[in-house]
């Protein structure tokens, strides 16, 4: 029996490739969830968030041909999200007056009274926290990322990274020691 | 007792659930990519047109971008090869300006456990945006006490008489101010459910979102306001009131938190725009304009507030811009909008928008007391509501 030729081969490569590509539709259904997810425990508001994987799946459906075929597309996306977050935050940050420095300076709400948990206080606390500090939390303590990995996703420095964990803890801290 | 990183992430985890439903989200990131190469197609024909007038009052201004990636996606639009999913075929989602019902989760493969969620229903009014039950429907609380349509046919008067007596057998209703309102004088005054009012003559007892059990005894009122031990929380800003009360404290505090609103910023920004706002906002209090950046969602890039000089100078230069005709479909682009907004005798707003490459280029419209019209943007326009910003972008 003959061997199968090159271009046979390659063909055949290609079809399996398009066969277990997923569509655009269908990862969406599957992975948008945890993308809203990330997004919400990134910038701690609904329209902030859905904005946010709105803008990542537009640019991830104009690269679609391409990401689909990449081995692990779910990380692609998340990258391509850490990175759009980052530098909406960043452009932000350079500008004297922002709103959200305007918020960051606003004390958390703390939970005085019954039926307010402790987690709520944490999580205003963390949404008072400078974005590149909320940022690292997030991708450390909701993501699980060790700090080398989230050095690569934000491009700082591991010891960066750890800088920015520690000092987001002990703001935390603090804030939670409020009375 | 846990270390702080263990409820961080605890929090986290919990939090992420009340993340906004996906809703559309490949149809809505289709209409976005289809929004900018639209865009680059007017640019490549050279195709200019003007801004819309919108209102009477106010003096808006609208020119639009293509969006924070704009030179990266136009890129990958012209080199586009074919079989890409080019989302041709998708249209731009029409704004709810009216409650309405999103279906229960798409499926979800993360690795993540997600817990169970009932159908929810998100409503928006005027701005405001939170997230009830699905199977809540719109009433009054007031009135929980009065016979429905559906119970006054009901042949069993008695169990009708029944639940009249047991706002705990009374299905928990979305309160909108526009909505029906019964003279009826129900005890307690409310049922369970969730009220949206007016935050006029508003006094709060208790920090927004904060949840607190309603004790009926304790509390003094006569009649009660709420069913006894209902858990009630209530969010506010300066014009709006959301009062949620449930028999559960998790549900009360899920729905107050989902709760969105018009923040404002620290220079007279809202934080999130809303075309409402064009029919309803005064301006800044002080001299100074406020000038507000957004991007296509409305969300709130930047913001900076102009001296009474800078000020001065942005209305003579909207003044002196010559007249511009013609109309465009600005008001459908994507892209960004700002808004300047001063008070006073002047009080009027602008609105443009700058997309650097769409059709409300080199127009801008102006509307107000004592301007009116479309008028172009001049060098004086650019310099004077800080334009060159945007295109940097």
């Amino acid at each position: 029996m003959p061997a199968p030729g090159v271009a046979a081969l390659v063909a055949e490569a290609e079809r399996s490739l398009v066969s277990t590509r997923p569509d655009f539709d269908g990862w969406v259904a599957a992975r948008g969830p945890s993308l809203l997810r990330l997004a919400y425990v990134l910038t701690g508001d609904a329209r902030k968030a859905e904005d946010l994987v709105e803008e990542v799946l537009a640019r991830t459906l104009a690269r679609w041909r391409r990401i689909s075929k990449s081995p692990d597309c779910d990380a692609t996306v998340r990258r391509m999200l850490l990175e759009i977050h980052a530098s909406r935050w960043r452009r932000f940050r350079r500008r004297d007056t922002s709103p959200r420095t305007a918020l960051a300076g606003q004390p958390p709400e703390l939970g005085r009274e019954v039926g307010i948990t402790l987690r709520d206080a944490v999580w205003d606390a963390c949404a008072a926290l400078p974005p590149e500090q909320r940022t690292a939390l997030v991708l450390r303590f909701y993501e699980d990322l060790p700090a080398r990995e989230i050095a690569n996703l934000t491009g700082d420095s591991e010891s960066s990274v750890r800088s920015v964990l520690s000092g987001g803890i002990d703001s935390l801290r603090t804030a939670l020691a409020r009375p | 007792m846990k270390d702080v990183e263990t409820r961080l992430r605890d929090s986290l985890t919990e939090r992420a659930e009340d993340a906004p439903l996906p809703t559309a989200l490949a149809t809505r990131a289709r209409a976005r990519l289809r929004r900018r190469r639209t865009a680059i197609a007017r640019l490549i024909a050279g195709i200019v047109a003007a801004v819309v007038v919108v209102g009477a009052v106010p003096l808006v201004l609208a020119v639009l971008d293509g969006g924070t990636d704009g030179g990266t996606d136009r890129a990958n639009g012209a080199l586009r090869a074919p079989g890409d999913d080019d989302g041709r075929d998708a249209e731009r989602p029409v704004p709810e300006r009216t409650p309405f019902v999103v279906p229960d989760l798409s499926p979800d493969l993360s690795p993540t456990v997600r817990t169970a969620r009932e159908q929810l229903r998100e409503v928006t009014w005027l701005g405001i945006r939170l997230v009830v039950p699905a199977k809540w429907k719109n009433g009054a609380t007031t009135a929980w006490c009065a016979p429905t349509q559906e119970k006054a046919r009901d042949k069993d008067q008695g169990k009708a008489q029944d639940r009249a007596k047991d706002p705990a057998r009374v299905a928990p209703r979305l309160d909108l101010p526009d909505g029906p309102r019964p003279e009826t004088v129900c005890t307690p005054t409310r049922g369970f459910g969730v009220t949206v009012s007016a935050a006029v003559a508003f006094e709060p007892d208790h920090a927004s979102r904060m949840v607190w059990q309603y004790d009926a005894a304790a509390s003094g009122d006569e009649p009660a306001a709420y069913p006894d031990g209902a858990w009630v929380s209530s969010w506010y800003d300066d014009e709006w009131v959301v009062t949620v009360a449930t028999p559960e404290p998790g549900l009360t505090s899920r729905i107050v938190r989902s709760v969105t609103g018009k923040e404002i910023d620290v220079n007279g920004c809202v934080v999130v725009y809303d075309e409402a706002d064009l029919e309803s906002a005064t301006g800044p209090r002080g001299v100074g304009a406020s000038l507000c950046s957004y991007t296509a969602a409305g969300l709130l890039e930047d913001s900076q507030r102009l001296t009474e000089r800078e000020t001065r100078e942005a209305l003579a230069a909207l003044a002196a811009a010559p007249a511009s005709d013609g109309a465009s479909d600005c008001e459908q682009e994507a892209g960004w909008l700002v808004v300047l907004t001063a008070a006073g005798e002047s009080a009027h707003r602008a609105r443009f928008g700058t997309q650097g490459l769409g059709s409300c280029e080199d127009s801008v419209e102006a509307l107000g007391l004592g301007v009116g019209g479309n008028v172009s943007i001049t060098s004086d326009v650019v310099e004077a509501l800080d334009l060159d910003r945007l295109a940097d972008e």
